[in-house]
């Protein structure tokens, strides 16, 4: 079985044009991102007194030097720092040392400073109250005290989000435009839906299928080429999403890898009581787990059409209708959802916040249910995949 | 043991390409002999199983391969007509798959070594077979049809799109090959299989027509081959009224090699029969 996995992968991997896409979407990605997010490889230039400085690397090292722990010596520094910069704005003297060589720059990013760490400090306290107001639980409770459904969800929410608190200052901001970045993803999807499409379709153009059909390890053949389109995408995966984070570090110098992924402020209110850097690897393998389920249904057409290029524009169009079908959020399109593989390539979605679905009275979470769904679509397509394969007849 | 076809039928909608056939194979090296169209390709397809019979049973050793269609695969060994490959895999890589995929056990390289010594692929072994030419890919495509010692090779117009050189030398490989075993060559060039078939099974229209050894086959068609000395003008009557399988031209008239029940013309003189005039004698008779 290992030796015909490895067979399998060298057939995809060895495909000059996929090699060709993969460097030219990877680059195409790459500067993508410096274009639309770069701050600090080509940071914006400003003048005063016949010198050229940016303001963007100074503020890093404002961040810099008040980063880690959350302390009153450090938001007193800042104040004074703030007091001083505004003093100077304002025509007095002040010795402080400033950052920039506008005190109105100095001024407006200790302020900013000084809020966030504020936000953070007094999380604890806003965040259950927030949840619990969101999912009209308050409310619901006051009406209907025997509601179990509403008492789990708020058993839930407290079971969820017990205990959290948030003491360091870094720059988790900047990781938001990381997580809801999505080119990477629909090029992954691309790439699968390419390579999936010569599975069994490449087999039919060069000629190699009836030598195949003629042999028997037609089972071995299918899970080692399964397996292989698996391993395929999850390597492109890890090299889309390794390259992306280090291409947002350069450009945005996000700090605090380490730090509890709900301190970023748009994630605030996210189910996810994991550090930044595990978050950003399970919604990455999340957005693999995407992009091979929606490569198993490319499979299932690529057994039933002849040619590759068929398979792959087909394979297109239904991503394209995935994607469509993923922007219905009610009814039973909304349901429909859950079976969607876009759902898991806009993974981050399904842990921003508390969204929970009804399941027999019981609340479970959007991404378990999505989870589900998917690997049902993925078993199905899978499923449908082999039985054709192993009963059509004929060369094609 | 011997493949045994009974009642092979088959149908294309409501076209019937294979009307019942009926055959044998012991060990040995046997012709499938027929033109373009006469339904080879489909009974081997059947034989191989990429077909499914519209009636009538294919068995092996007394049991339907149906049956056991995966032990039968075993034991088959396979080169369609138009074989298929990787470019971007080298020959041994080539045979290393497939020996995978033919669920030979244990220790396959020493296997692949000699099969590419045997096909004298050895100095290529390495070679991508995007760089193999047409004879090349066919001895490749021969050694993988020997992997495992098949007890049963079947071979789909083995030597289609050929030079001469490497159709002689592809049809030595194929008489080496044929020890032990049973070989079946489906073609519809007579050379192919004429001095190493051990018997010759004649198909036209989806029928068998004739099935013996060369010899019988050829002994059948004495008294009806004929050598006609024919002016330049009475050429096209001769070509009209007779199946000819030679033309050689002379000085002032032409030399005609003809097959027919009676004797053509008085001056036409009976020459011995080859296996290709027996061919022509039996599609005088569909």
């Amino acid at each position: 079985m290992g030796t015909l996995f490895l067979y399998e992968l060298k057939k995809l991997i060895r495909q000059k044009y996929l090699i060709f896409f993969i460097i030219l979407l990877l680059g195409v990605n790459l500067f993508n991102i410096y274009l639309n997010y770069d701050e600090l490889l080509s940071p914006q230039q400003y003048a005063k007194d016949g010198e050229t400085f940016a303001l963007t690397p100074l503020r890093l090292q404002m961040d810099r030097d008040f980063a880690g722990k959350i302390t009153n010596e450090k938001l007193a520094r800042l104040k004074a720092h703030r007091d001083a910069a505004e003093a100077i704005f304002n025509g007095e003297e002040s010795d402080e040392p400033m950052y920039t060589p506008y005190p109105y720059s100095d001024m407006n990013f200790a302020g900013e400073i000084i809020t966030e760490m504020q936000r953070l400090y007094t999380y604890h306290d806003t965040v259950i109250d927030a949840v619990l107001q969101k999912n009209g639980y308050l409310e619901t409770q006051a009406k209907a005290v025997n509601d179990r459904y509403r008492q789990r969800q708020a058993e839930l929410i407290e079971k969820t989000y017990a205990g959290r608190s948030l003491d360091s200052y870094y720059r988790v901001n900047a990781f938001e435009t990381v997580f809801s970045y999505r080119l990477s993803a629909l090029f992954l999807v691309l790439l699968g839906v390419y390579s999936a499409a010569f599975l069994f379709a490449g087999e039919k153009e060069n000629g190699m299928l009836p030598l195949l059909k003629c042999t028997p390890k037609k089972r071995a053949l299918f899970v080692a080429k399964t397996a292989a389109f698996f391993t395929f995408v999850l390597c492109v995966g890890i090299l889309f999403f390794s390259a992306d984070l280090l291409t947002f570090w350069l450009c945005l110098r996000p700090s605090g890898f380490f730090q509890t992924f709900y301190a970023i402020e748009g994630y605030m209110y996210s189910i996810l009581n994991v550090n930044i850097l595990t978050a950003y690897l399970l919604t990455s393998f999340l957005r693999v787990l995407g992009a091979f389920f929606i490569g198993c249904a490319v499979m299932l057409l690529s057994v039933l059409l002849p040619k590759a290029w068929h398979v792959f524009f087909c394979g297109v169009l239904l991503t394209a209708a995935l994607m469509g079908m993923s922007l219905f959020t009610d009814g039973i399109f909304g349901a429909l959802r859950f079976f969607d593989p876009v759902t898991l390539l806009i993974s981050i979605r399904l842990f921003e916040t508390f969204r929970v679905v009804n399941i027999f009275g019981y609340p479970v979470f959007m991404y378990a249910a999505a989870l589900f769904g998917n690997l049902l679509f993925g078993s199905l397509s899978l499923t449908g995949t082999w039985l054709i394969y192993k009963r059509r007849r004929g060369y094609a | 043991m011997s493949i045994e076809l009974t009642g092979i039928k088959k149908s294309y909608g409501k076209k019937e390409v294979l009307h019942g056939v009926d055959l044998s194979f012991g060990q040995g090296v046997f012709g499938l002999l027929g033109p373009n169209g006469a339904g080879k390709t489909t009974l081997m397809s059947i034989m191989t199983g990429l077909l499914e019979a519209s009636a009538g049973d294919v068995k092996y050793g007394g049991v339907s391969v149906t049956d056991k269609k995966s032990e039968y695969l075993k034991k088959l060994g396979f080169l369609p007509q138009y074989p298929g490959y990787y470019k971007n895999y080298t020959a041994w890589e080539f045979l290393e798959y497939m020996s995978v995929l033919k669920g030979i056990k244990g220790n396959n390289r020493k296997q692949i070594d000699s099969l590419l010594e045997f096909v004298n692929l050895t100095d290529a072994a390495w070679q991508k077979l995007g760089a193999f030419s047409g004879g090349m890919l066919r001895r490749v495509g021969l050694a993988q049809t020997l992997l495992g010692e098949p007890e049963v090779i079947i071979l789909d117009e083995p030597t289609a799109g050929l030079d001469p050189i490497e159709r002689i030398r592809l049809r030595n490989l194929l008489s080496e090959i044929a020890v032990k075993r049973t070989v079946i060559i489906a073609t519809h060039i007579v050379s192919d299989i004429e001095y190493i078939a051990n018997e010759v099974i004649l198909l036209f229209g989806g029928k068998v027509k004739a099935q013996g050894a060369p010899e019988t086959l050829i002994a059948e068609a004495a008294n009806k081959v004929w050598l006609v000395h024919a002016l330049p003008e009475e050429v096209d009557e001769y070509v009209k009224k007779y199946k000819i399988s030679n033309i050689l031209s002379e000085e002032n008239s032409f030399a005609l090699r003809l097959v027919s029940e009676e004797k053509p013309c008085e001056a036409a003189v009976g020459v011995l029969p080859n296996l290709e005039d027996v061919f022509l004698w039996y599609s005088l008779r569909r």
